[in-house]
């Protein structure tokens, strides 16, 4: 199967094919499934001066399915060292520099040390970054955010559901204003990591300027919302949202190691926030997708 | 369109100078601004041009009051008509009313002030007393409202009564206009935080109001009322406020190491709040109601708000008597930020409840 008879939005497709999957399941068996139906395959054929939206966006959609579901496969590190270059295998597990996550020292293709696990239970290195191009940073950046928004949407669906349905009091839980203000934030919290997301992956066929704006803003928004919307899923979820069994469980340690994989970026790229009200205004205007140009 | 739109606001507002301040769209007050912005054709711009509008969409409406905004330009005087009275008879008017109010509106001829609140109907607007009986062909209005913005300059008051009695007290409500120079109207002044005059108690006795002057439908007034909140609450103007301040910031160079790591921040939020604010317009302009959306920018625009004045607080040992003068109007007017228009509180209810 080529990339190009993938459906456009692989969001849900991902997501009809995995929910019936065990967490933490049998990772080779879920990775063959994965590079049969051509998920790992998906930017292939990405070029890096023009990166195809459509390419682009199902990357994301399959990404975010995976975080949405709590499964944590090295899909997105693997996009990411095969984009553009094609590796011979479908089904290798592959890491590149910039998303050497986590999946490093199994990787098929990339020689690491294996110096412990994260949270999700994914092998880590220690191996510094070497110098990475802006966009393939970009590139990896925007595919760790669609994994830690996807985890989140997962931890809020979660969170809610258990609020709707738990009575206590003599009535559901999300009928005291306190439960339904601490729920508010935690989905005002969820929109702005999607709204910055969404800002970097429109921004990858921009100017360099613009994205290395959008890059640094967004790490600063999930460095700030994620570890919060661990926090107040589970105050929400009360202590079932920490057993095993719990769905809230695996999105929660998703988004941990995500966002302390994040950390290894420290203050990156932070001067690309200018210091000039004009150049300011002008980068904070919502990308325009159709006119590829920033709306001043 | 947006460009020759943003540069039109950008020429008018070099050519007509005024001193920028925070909050400017409720606390600077300038008749001769607001008609002057009328005459350029940069009120209105959403409206149909046989209403006296621009012709354009909600998009470009927001382009221009991010623009005005931006500056700390003086708004105040036909804020509420042209955001949230003029959008609400193109909605729920009559023909007749529309054409009545909307061309006087777009020129800043005629302005409005809100009244919804009351003594004892604040976040829960729905248990409001103020009553509106037949008289003839017309009605006959008695009640309090009060924090009523500007109602002592306002030719016109917007009033949400209670028509009827009904089991539920969502139903029975109507949206009125009112001349404010009616006989048995009593305006008395409320004065904020910096001992200004700004809002009002309005006490209306048997205030007399022609029929033709009910918004809409007599007693769907809470459903119209609710998609007038998008209106009210989802613009730029719930995280701008204190915009001025920042920029002035920047401008004087005051920006350290510790400052330069939390504009990161401000720019973030700066960024993700003018995106949604970009959507509730497009939603505005595909015909919907997007109150949900409006509530959450304007819950994240507060924080925003609070954020840039904790932000410059360290650096003001160092600014200017302007600068200061920017940061004192921001801090001062912060409170309110939180509740006028719907508490923050509120909003995350409303927030949580959304699916
Ligand atoms: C500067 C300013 C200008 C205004 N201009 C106008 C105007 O022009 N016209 C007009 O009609 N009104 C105006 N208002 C009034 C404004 O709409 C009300 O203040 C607002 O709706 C809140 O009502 P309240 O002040 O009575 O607070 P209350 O309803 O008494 O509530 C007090 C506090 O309790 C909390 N709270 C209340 N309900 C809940 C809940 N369900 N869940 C959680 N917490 C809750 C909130 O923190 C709230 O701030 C203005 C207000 C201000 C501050």
């Amino acid at each position: 199967m080529t990339t190009h008879t993938l459906e456009a939005d692989l969001d849900a497709s991902v997501s009809e094919v995995i929910a019936g999957w065990e967490r933490p399941g049998d990772l080779r068996e879920q990775w063959r499934i994965a590079a049969e139906l051509g998920w790992t395959t998906i930017l292939d054929d990405l070029r890096a001066d023009a990166p195809e939206q459509d390419l682009i966006d199902a990357a994301c959609g399959a990404v975010t399915a995976l975080g949405r579901g709590g499964i944590a496969l090295p899909l997105r590190q693997t996009l990411v060292a095969r984009a553009g270059t094609p590796l011979s295998t479908v089904d290798a597990i592959a890491v590149h520099s910039a998303a050497q996550g986590i999946w490093a020292p199994i990787a098929d293709a990339g020689a690491f040390e294996e110096a412990g696990r994260d949270l999700a239970n994914r092998p880590y290195s220690l191996v510094p970054a070497a110098e990475i191009p802006l966009r393939r940073t970009a590139l990896s950046e925007v595919l760790r955010l669609q994994e830690m928004l996807g985890a989140a949407q997962g931890a809020v669906a979660e969170a809610r559901r258990y609020v709707t349905e738990r009575v206590q009091f003599g009535k559901p839980l999300a009928a005291i204003p306190a439960v339904r203000t601490t729920l508010g934030q935690l989905k005002v919290d969820v929109r702005q990591l999607e709204t910055v997301t969404h800002e970097v992956r429109l921004r990858l066929s921009g100017d360099d300027g613009a994205l290395a704006f959008a890059l640094a803003t967004a790490r600063e928004v999930a460095a700030t919302v994620v570890p919060r919307i661990a926090q107040t899923a589970h105050q929400l979820h009360g202590a079932m949202g920490v057993t095993y069994e719990a769905a809230l469980h695996w999105r929660t340690r998703l988004l941990w190691a995500d966002c302390d994989e994040g950390a290894r970026w420290g203050d990156d790229g932070a001067d690309a926030v200018p210091v000039e009200e004009t150049a300011l205004w002008s980068l904070t205007a919502p990308y325009s997708a159709g006119t590829n140009a920033i709306s001043r | 369109m947006t460009e020759e739109l943003r540069r039109r606001v950008r020429d008018f507002l070099a050519a007509h100078p005024f001193t920028p301040r925070c909050d400017s769209w409720a606390g600077s007050y300038d008749l001769d601004f607001s008609r002057e912005l009328g005459k350029a054709g940069l009120l209105a711009v959403s409206w149909p041009e046989r209403l006296g509008g621009g012709g354009g969409t909600a998009v470009d409406r927001l382009v221009v009051t991010e623009e005005l905004l931006r500056a700390g330009a003086p708004l105040a005087a036909h804020w509420v008509g042209e955001r949230q009275i003029g959008p609400t008879l193109l909605r729920h008017g009559s023909p007749e009313l529309q054409e009545e109010f909307c061309p006087p509106l777009a020129r800043a001829e005629c302005t409005f002030a809100l009244g919804m609140s009351e003594p004892d109907a604040g976040s829960d607007l729905a248990s409001l007393r103020t009553s509106a009986v037949r008289d003839g062909d017309g009605w006959r209005i008695t009640g309090r409202k009060i924090w009523t913005s500007g109602a002592h300059r306002a030719s016109h008051l917007y009033v949400l009564a209670r028509t009827s009695r009904e089991a539920d007290r969502h139903d029975g409500l109507t949206e009125f206009v009112v001349a404010l120079d009616s006989p048995g109207i009593t305006v008395t002044p409320i004065l904020d935080l910096r001992g200004e005059h700004h809002f009002n108690e309005v006490v209306l006795d048997e205030v007399a109001v022609p029929g033709r002057w009910a918004i809409g439908r007599v007693g769907e007034g809470w459903r119209q009322v609710v998609g007038q909140l998008a209106f009210e609450r989802g613009g730029p103007e719930r995280f701008l406020s204190t915009y001025p301040l920042l920029s002035a910031v920047l401008a004087a160079g005051l920006v350290d190491d510790t400052a330069r790591r939390g504009l990161r921040a401000l720019a973030a939020r700066l960024q993700i709040l003018r995106a949604w604010v970009l959507e509730t317009a497009q939603v505005l302009d595909a015909g919907g109601s997007p109150v949900v959306p409006a509530a959450t920018s304007k819950y994240l625009g507060h924080e925003f708000e609070l954020s840039v004045i904790d932000w410059a607080r360290p650096l003001m040992p160092r600014a200017t008597p302007a600068v200061r003068a920017l940061y004192d109007q921001a801090l001062a007017a912060s409170p309110a930020s939180g509740i006028r228009g719907g508490a923050a509180p509120v909003m995350l209810s409303m927030i949580a409840r959304d699916n």
